[in-house]
């Protein structure tokens, strides 16, 4: 096993961004490496995807005061092909623990929903402070710094009592921090481009559009979308020889590192 | 009421308590064992535009109902109390008592938990409080997570208008003494994210 690990976005997040168990769990698997590698790149795709999510359902949360409604909202919203849980069963799952007990002044349904909310709300507060302001720390070095990304941190609004953020994506006007580099390996370019060919998945088509513009339109602006949309490629093209790519997604990262001869570790939240 | 204890209901008056800078609030029996000391000197209350001492409701003008803080102060004092008299059982012999204490903190918390408007700072500590004995595993919480819970009572007692930036130090205080402070519904929510 290789001793330092490069990590993708999956990894982060779950080091930050879940609840406790398994914050500690990712902790721990990335210090068993004697050095470990984030890219800013990261930090930009966490800011886009699980931090926005939870920010998002802090708002909601805080708004709806209902954790029905807004487990109702996550469902109807936000595709989640394998999910069976119903709001009815999560809000049994979380009065399960109060059973026995006296829910003070709660005494209707409407009122232990109410209550349970903003319990959720305060916890999830607490993991989306903490998250952004540890996101520097889950690893021994931060690499491939993004000048272009103005990394905002998350607050609340104390006027709309909502939480925000500051701008995260890059100036679209600007050519990519990264994207002269990347111009200057079209074999690298090709060998992802032979990896995606025929893919009709929706990340894949976006992913060959962003190499297609590297490849074949190099005087063309590599803007903030095609940034995004590179995605796993970013990783592959990026992560040091000596280092592999540590993820929970495996089966999209394998591919692609392969081909360019760099070594995948998987990243597993539950033992199979 | 004893000249030794400090009342809430009649503040300070002109004297400083010498142990500490910060502002005292002490009930029960923790009061009652407290050897307290007083200096007489004059109180340096905050003052107005006027010169005139600003009031608590002044100081904390969302805060105007104090008869809740009282009420609130009194349950962090009784589950802080009912979590010390758990120790008084070993779990592996006497678990149903030590186990009927650690319950009954947390019915005392949840009660607590309904003045979450007193602050953020103050809602936070208590639900993390409430989900540490939630989530506990059976023969828990040790003797020394319940001293660390027992610390953040006094810290919320000692001053309940904490911002919500400060109570997080105190919750990853309970977080390192091992405690699952999040409510177990959060897994689900967040689970929402596939990513």
């Amino acid at each position: 096993m290789a001793d330092c690990c490069y990590l993708d976005t999956t990894v982060l997040i779950e080091a930050l961004f879940k609840t406790g168990r398994r914050r500690r769990k990712a902790r721990v698997a990335v210090q068993g490496f004697a050095k470990s590698l984030l890219p800013v790149y990261a930090i930009k795709e966490m800011s886009a995807g699980a931090l926005s999510y939870a920010m998002w359902l802090y708002n909601r949360l805080s708004e709806t005061h209902s954790m029905k409604k807004t487990y109702d909202a996550v469902t109807s919203n936000i595709k989640q092909p394998n999910r069976v849980t119903t709001s009815l069963e999560l809000l049994q799952a979380t009065s399960e623990a109060f059973r026995g007990a006296d829910f003070a002044d709660a005494r209707t349904p409407a009122q232990t929903d109410r209550m349970l909310a903003e319990m959720n709300a305060l916890a999830l507060r607490r993991i989306i402070v903490n998250g952004w302001r540890n996101r520097r720390k889950v690893t021994t070095d931060v690499v491939q710094e993004l000048d272009c990304f103005p990394e905002n941190p998350p607050y609340i609004d104390e006027e709309l009592r909502i939480m925000t953020m500051g701008k995260s994506s890059c100036p679209s006007i600007r050519d990519c921090h990264y994207a002269s580099e990347l111009r200057k390996r079209p074999d690298d370019l090709n060998s992802l481009l032979q990896v995606l060919k025929g893919s009709t998945r929706r990340e894949d088509i976006r992913r060959r559009k962003a190499l297609n513009v590297l490849t074949r339109t190099p005087k063309r602006s590599f803007d903030n979308d095609k940034c995004r949309w590179l995605g796993d490629a970013y990783f592959a093209l990026n992560c040091p020889k000596n280092a592999t790519i540590l993820t929970s997604n495996q089966r999209d990262h394998k591919p692609l590192a392969e081909a360019l001869g760099k070594s995948v570790t998987e990243y597993k939240w539950k033992e199979e | 009421m004893s000249d030794n204890v400090i009342s809430i209901d009649e503040g300070r008056g002109s004297q400083t308590f010498v142990g500490s800078l910060r502002p005292q609030v002490i009930m029960g029996a923790a009061a009652a064992a407290l050897p307290a000391v007083f200096a007489h000197v004059s109180d340096t209350p905050p003052l107005g535009a006027s010169g005139v001492p600003l009031s608590v409701q002044q100081l904390y003008p969302e805060q105007t109902d104090d008869s809740r803080q009282l009420k609130a102060l009194n349950l962090l004092e009784r589950a802080r109390i009912t979590l010390l008299d758990a120790l008084n059982f070993d779990p592996s012999g006497n678990f149903l008592q030590f186990d009927q204490e650690i319950m009954r903190a947390r019915a005392i918390l949840l009660r607590a938990f309904m003045y979450r408007d007193i602050g953020e700072g103050y809602a936070a500590v208590v639900n993390a409080v409430i989900w540490a004995l939630a989530n506990r595993k059976p023969g828990l919480p040790s003797r020394r997570q319940i001293n660390v819970i027992s610390a953040s009572m006094e810290r919320l007692i000692s001053g309940p208008y904490i911002h919500f930036d400060t109570s997080m130090q105190i919750l990853d205080d309970l977080e390192e003494a091992d405690l699952d402070i999040e409510p177990p519904s959060l897994d689900i929510l967040i689970e929402g994210y596939d990513g």
